[in-house]
């Protein structure tokens, strides 16, 4: 009983804490600024690294592979 | 009891908190120097580190060098992105915290790393680990909210 209580009052806590991480999702123009346009540049980076090892991976020997 | 002797001797040689660069650089050398004897060690006990390591190698060797040079700054702007949006998403959830950007992008990167040669998103669960040891007050669900897709 008393372990369920501790794990109920830690459980009840968690809620308000995950809240409190997504907090910049209630400021459209905070989340924007400071996660948006990271992200974008962040999956433009990406893509640029895909594109970047493109050409080596169509090598016969890495093509071969591929196949398998 | 134990459980401080153990959180002792982590802070004693975890680099995070350190305030002093020479010792903390002196303990990073320490890290990568023990990490290499562990792989001489799997090498004697007849596992094929050496091999493994040549094949990795002439992988990458047969990539031109300018291809490499871009890949690597471009993979590591997506990382110092990621590591900031991290950062936004973290200070803005605490403006009172000491939240600085360095630790942050690297807590991110030890993730990406980890993640790519441990199973099960490992990484993700260290970085987390990382932030709520980096910023004082901060709760793991809390950290946990942006990393969810």
């Amino acid at each position: 009983m008393i372990l369920v209580r501790l794990l109920w009052s830690w459980l009840k806590g968690l809620p308000e804490q995950a809240k409190q991480g997504g907090k910049i999702l209630a400021d459209p123009k905070a989340y924007g600024t400071k996660v948006l346009v990271p992200q974008v540049l962040s999956y433009g980076a990406k893509v640029g690294v895909i594109a970047i090892f493109m050409p080596p991976t169509r090598s016969p020997s890495l093509s071969a592979r591929s196949c398998t | 009891m134990r459980v401080t002797a153990v959180g002792a001797a982590v802070e004693t040689v975890s680099p995070l908190r350190d305030p002093h660069r020479p010792r903390r650089l002196g303990k990073g050398v320490a890290w990568i120097v023990g990490i290499a004897l562990v792989l001489l060690l799997l090498n004697l006990l007849g596992i094929d580190v050496r091999g493994w390591l040549r094949d990795m190698w002439d992988r990458v060797s047969d990539v031109p060098l300018g291809y490499l040079v871009v890949g690597i700054a471009l993979q590591t702007a997506q990382t110092f992105c990621n590591g900031l949006a991290y950062y936004g998403i973290l200070r803005y959830a605490d403006p009172g915290a000491a939240v600085a950007l360095w630790p942050i992008v690297t807590a991110y990167a030890v993730g990406v790393a980890m993640n790519s040669f441990l199973p099960a998103n490992i990484g993700t669960f260290v970085t987390l680990l990382m932030f709520v040891a980096l910023i004082p007050g901060s709760t793991f669900p809390g950290s946990a909210v942006p990393s969810s897709p």
